[in-house]
């Protein structure tokens, strides 16, 4: 199944179990093992097709190192071919950890909103070895795919609706959206990830959609 | 300068991207606006399918009030949605006798003024990677020979586009893709946070960017980055280029 075909069904994947059947098909079409999405730093895992997924999200997490944690959301990826190499050198706890699980490779690429750094999509290999440069791309282009709808993502829930009160997936394509965050982020002194976070509570609370929320907070500047 | 020096100086322009300091979204901004020129077309918009499958719009980065009124629908119905889906040149038609596919672009088009409107793709070999549409308000279509320039300037710009990642160490043209979004994006969260900061319209605010980006040499995605990470307008710290005693820097 091509990249393409899985983003296709990603649009129905609504349920927490369809995700994790789509997560474990997506790890497959990126030559991975197992992938996972975490947010605000690792603080949150909405997204896992496995346990060792899970438990190499939550190994970063709880030592507060690991290639998730120092990913450049400038660059396009961050890949780690040979934990037992040089390179687990800079993770030394985190590549004992990945270790014990069997883990030898792991590839993270950046979840973003432009600016706002929301988080990670971080795959594995228990073999050593780099990624193509398609699967580069392909994985990539699944983090931008799901840019847009991890804010609404809770893993073991099924809510996933978008209508009013429910704040839902964040079009990445309305530019009111991108422009209110900005505002927020100012008004707020508050990066740019929690300005998108405060804009969807606004939406949320007011049971107003997104867009709605953001084009009443653009009207509020001089026109 | 002639229509002719205006048409090589595009081609120009559009190879020129093995340069370090490329911007993806400065390149599609200028190619617009190079349309909007030549062709005497109104308004010219690039639409691209990333990551997919609907498409988007990154630039221009500042569409006029009537184009910001057709974006969303250009791009689920009409020339540009057909350009990319066919990947082949959709040729002007007048709007008031548009196909029934095309209603929920060609009367909010019409509504907004526009008479004619075409597209030609943006082709990779056997991928299509967009379109640019062409808006025009006259009583006249875009003569056939302006269509077939501006599928030149599409390819050109396709293939500037393939040329840009060998410097920028991207594997494939998903990383130009990618690039782009995520800028057009910042550039939109920048306006915001610009407008909030000094109380001045998003219009404004994107022409403050753009004016200091020009002014400094910088690149307008760097110049949005600075605005959202510091909330000041960055100014090269090297060679600052205003005179001595004039604290505004733009």
């Amino acid at each position: 199944m091509s990249v393409q075909e899985l983003l296709a069904g990603l649009e129905r994947a609504a349920g927490a179990r369809e995700r994790r059947v789509w997560a474990v098909r997506c790890a497959h079409a990126l030559g991975l093992e197992g992938i996972a999405v975490s947010l605000r730093r690792g603080a949150e895992l909405v997204w896992f097709s496995d346990d060792i997924s899970a438990r190499l999200e939550d190994a970063q997490f709880t030592l507060g190192e690991g290639p998730g944690l120092t990913a450049d959301f400038d660059e396009v990826t961050c890949h780690v071919a040979d934990l037992a190499g040089g390179a687990g050198g800079r993770w030394p706890q985190f590549a004992d950890e990945a270790g014990s699980l069997g883990v030898r490779a792991v590839f993270v690429w950046p979840v973003r909103s432009g600016g706002a750094q929301l988080g990670t999509l971080t795959g594995y290999r228990r073999t050593p070895g780099p990624l193509t440069g398609q699967q580069v791309a392909d994985g990539l282009l699944v983090a931008d795919a799901l840019a847009g709808r991890v804010l609404a993502w809770r893993p073991d829930t099924d809510e996933a609706g978008n209508g009013p009160g429910t704040a839902g997936a964040v079009d990445l394509h309305r530019t009111e959206v991108h422009q209110a965050t900005g505002v927020l982020s100012c008004q707020l002194g508050v990066p740019l990830e929690e300005a998108l976070l405060r804009l969807r509570a606004r939406a949320f609370a007011s049971g107003q959609p997104l867009h709605d929320t953001a084009r009443a907070i653009l009207r509020a500047l001089p026109p | 300068m002639s229509r002719e020096e205006k048409i090589s100086r595009t081609f120009v322009e559009l190879a020129d991207t093995l340069v370090a300091d490329f911007d993806v979204i400065d390149f599609l901004q200028q190619l617009t606006i190079r349309c909007c020129d030549i062709f005497a077309v109104t308004d010219a918009a690039v639409v691209l399918a990333y990551p997919g499958p609907q498409l988007y719009s990154p630039a221009p980065c500042d569409p006029s009030p009537a184009l910001s009124e057709v974006l969303d629908l250009a791009v689920r119905a009409g020339p540009a949605h057909d350009a990319y889906r066919c990947a082949t040149a959709i040729a002007p038609g007048h709007l008031a006798t548009a196909p029934a596919a095309w209603h929920d672009f060609a009367v909010p088009a019409r509504a907004a003024g526009y008479t004619y409107a075409s597209a030609v793709p943006l082709r990779l070999r056997q991928e299509t990677l967009g379109s640019l549409l062409l808006l025009r308000t006259t009583d006249s279509p875009l003569p056939p020979d302006d269509l077939a320039v501006a599928q030149a300037f599409a390819d050109a710009a396709t293939i500037g586009l393939l040329h840009a990642r060998t410097l920028q160490n991207a594997h494939t043209v998903n990383e130009q893709l990618h690039t782009a979004l995520h800028s057009r994006i910042l550039i939109e969260q920048a306006k915001g946070f610009l407008a909030a900061r000094r109380r001045i319209s998003l219009t404004t605010a994107f022409e403050t960017m753009r004016r200091h980006a020009r002014h400094h040499h910088l690149l307008l995605t760097a110049v949005a980055r600075g605005v959202v990470a510091t909330g000041a307008l960055p100014v090269p710290s090297s060679a600052p280029r205003y005179r001595v005693g004039d604290t505004t820097p733009e």
